[in-house]
């Protein structure tokens, strides 16, 4: 996995506006927006990593973003779907994750 | 337009095209709102309007409801007054909800899409707008032209909100 860094000085700034006016409003907002608000965060960081161009293999992120923005707005008129959308985004990450561990033990 | 084609035609827009909300317009926008109704007639709606890049994109980073940069934002606050009470803060949200459909309204016969949002920090957006220390931001109206146009959300039947007489008596059209 790259070393680099993936998020501009500029991206992570936004990231973490968004994180904390996140934070900030949550306490008052739906509960459930709070997971809206940490899939669309992590969205965001993805769409900052990938305008970096520095990934060394952006597919899987790329398609991850796609589904979760397809998806992420259902939360207002079919929570079934969304719900469906945060378990499959979790599940996603641990197969892609499970894959690139097993791809470096293999490599070393 | 009539006002029940402007009413149901209406939709919440979230994605705009690059094309600039001009100044008449705005300023159309700020007239149909000056015409709400308020409490009291008391009027403590203010309303800051942004659209320079600079500042649109600083008031987009602290609201986390809003999803793209719009060509403008009004930031309708409320001048609070030093002896406001809970019931005088609950009068100016719903005044100032009142200024925003009519904004919204006046924008959607104009073509011009809006959404209103409450998800933003009031602290990031008094600082970012210079809020002085009585004037609190109650709402943001975006606008901008409509880059999308979103099927109806649905609506419940009016059997299930409204009742005749008294509640739970259901309603017969």
């Amino acid at each position: 996995m790259s070393q680099r860094m993936v998020v501009s000085e500029e991206g992570l700034f936004e990231v973490l506006a968004f994180l904390f006016s996140s934070a900030h409003i949550l306490v008052d907002e739906p509960h459930l927006y709070g997971t809206f608000r940490l899939v669309d965060g992590a969205s965001r960081l993805i769409g900052f990593a990938l305008e970096s161009g520095e990934l060394e293999d952006e597919g899987f992120l790329r398609e991850l973003k796609e589904d979760v923005d397809q998806r992420k707005f259902l939360l207002m008129t079919d929570e079934d779907t969304y719900f469906q959308l945060l378990e499959d985004s979790t599940r996603a990450m641990a197969r892609e994750m499970k894959r690139r561990a097993a791809a470096n033990e293999a490599g070393s | 337009m009539n006002v029940m084609e402007a009413i149901k035609g209406r939709r919440s827009i979230r994605q705009f095209t690059e094309e600039p909300v001009k100044k008449d317009e705005l300023e159309r926008l700020l007239e149909a709102a000056r015409w709400a109704p308020s409490g009291g007639n008391l009027q403590r709606w203010r309303f800051v309007v942004v659209t320079s890049p600079s500042q649109r994109e600083l008031v987009k980073k602290f609201a986390p409801g809003i999803f793209a940069i719009p060509s403008a934002f009004i930031v309708i606050c409320a001048e609070i007054e030093p002896d406001a009470n809970e019931w005088k803060k609950q009068l100016y949200l719903a005044d100032c909800s009142i200024a925003a459909q009519n904004i919204m309204l006046a924008a959607h016969e104009m073509g011009i899409g809006t959404c209103v949002a409450l998800s933003y920090a009031k602290s990031a957006i008094g600082e970012i707008l210079e809020l002085p220390e009585n004037v609190e931001p109650m709402l943001v109206v975006t606008l901008g032209y409509p880059a999308e146009d979103p099927e109806p959300p649905p609506r419940f039947a009016l059997t299930e909100m409204a009742f005749e007489e008294r509640y739970g008596q259901e309603w017969k059209s």
